[in-house]
């Protein structure tokens, strides 16, 4: 049985070991990230005591593993020392060993509260969101109408269900464009016959053969 | 209007990562990796792996976690350096630095209550760095754990 083996055989059967496990990486990753976050921020042990309203040898013993059992109170005032949010969640031990794997104290960073534009303006960004869906949806639309044969300028109205039928009822947005040909083949009386203005017709033709389809 | 000054930014290389190395004697024997399995606790090496894991990563040891740079009595003025490592009780691994971003373990014990686990620790740990210096001993890498 190789050692990994036996990690998992004994964090399965036994939960002193399982709390071990866990209140290792804690020591270990909470003073860490205090340290980092002192550190980013610039600050010196006895000005985030100042902050804190602390003593600085207590500064100091949250950033020694171990020295100091942390309680949720003591973070909390940590974190609103640091202008930082704080989670604490139940994970799964994969996630909690990704996270353990993926830290690293030389990086570790967290946005600041006043620099945090997603909580202090959240209206900017969504609402540009949404207006990027809605045009995208009217896009798929037009886009799936021009494929089944409807015309650009209609949208699809709410699908109504009747009985186990289901009906999608279209109806026009605004007027159907001008198409192609009928922006080169003007007739100058549209009540006469094609046929007494066929030169007309001929002519049209000719100046518009140099046109690639699809451009306006 | 042309402008010919153009900024190229350098990506800087990835941080080098420490190397942790245990003291081993020349006959073999490995009080470091003996120590690890048989005297902490499994909190202690839990922990252990924990802070190896993390300080791998440090680059300015100055910043390590546990990491007490000046120490007194009888280590004083050696560069002996310790960790102190979280558990039921403090255990502490005593070490020097052997060469850049690499560091080498010379003797783990514990110290509580004045009372010293083993009692010769810090005879030891000087004993041990100079047969370091002396390189009349063998290192042997320290893997740091993922358990993946």
């Amino acid at each position: 049985m190789n050692e990994r083996s036996k990690l998992i055989n004994r964090l399965l059967s036994e939960r002193d070991y399982r709390a071990a496990y866990i209140r290792a990486k804690l020591d270990v990753l909470v003073p860490s990230q205090i340290r980092a976050l002192r550190l980013r921020q610039g600050k010196t042990q006895p000005t985030l005591a100042e902050m804190a309203g602390m003593k600085q040898s207590r500064i100091s013993a949250m950033e020694t593993p171990g020295k100091v059992n942390f309680n949720l109170d003591t973070l909390v005032r940590m974190a609103a020392t640091f202008k930082v949010g704080l989670a604490v969640e139940f994970v799964p031990y994969s996630e909690m060993l990704r996270w353990e794997n993926d830290y690293s104290q030389d990086t570790f960073n967290v946005v600041q509260l006043p620099n945090d534009v997603d909580f202090t303006r959240p209206a900017a960004r969504p609402v540009y969101k949404r207006a990027r869906r809605n045009r995208n949806v009217r896009r798929s639309i037009s886009r799936a109408g021009a494929v089944a044969g409807i015309g650009v300028g209609t949208y699809v109205v709410p699908v109504q269900q009747q009985g186990l039928q289901m009906k999608l009822q279209f109806e026009p947005s605004e007027p159907p464009a001008q198409s192609w040909l009928a922006d080169v083949i003007t007739l100058p009386n549209r009540n006469a016959s094609i046929l007494n203005n066929l030169s007309y017709l001929r002519e049209a033709a000719a100046a518009g053969a140099g046109r690639k389809y699809g451009t306006r | 209007m042309t402008n010919h000054k153009k900024v190229i930014q350098f990506v800087s290389p990835p941080a080098p990562q420490w190397s942790f190395f245990d003291f081993v004697y020349l006959g073999g024997r490995k009080p470091i990796s003996d120590w690890y399995e048989n005297e902490i606790s499994d909190r202690g090496r839990f922990s252990f792996d924990a802070l190896l894991k993390n300080n791998q990563k440090t680059p300015n040891h100055l910043e390590w976690g546990g990491f007490e740079k000046h120490m007194k009595g009888l280590l004083k003025g050696h560069q002996i350096w310790q960790w102190k490592i979280p558990g039921e009780v403090q255990y502490r691994m005593l070490g020097v630095f052997n060469g850049p971003k690499k560091a080498v373990f010379l003797m783990g014990y514990y110290h509580k209550g004045g009372v010293y686990t083993p009692p010769d620790a810090l005879e030891t740990a000087l004993q041990r760095k100079k047969l370091l210096e002396r390189r009349e001993c063998m290192l042997d890498e320290r893997k740091v754990k993922t358990d993946q």
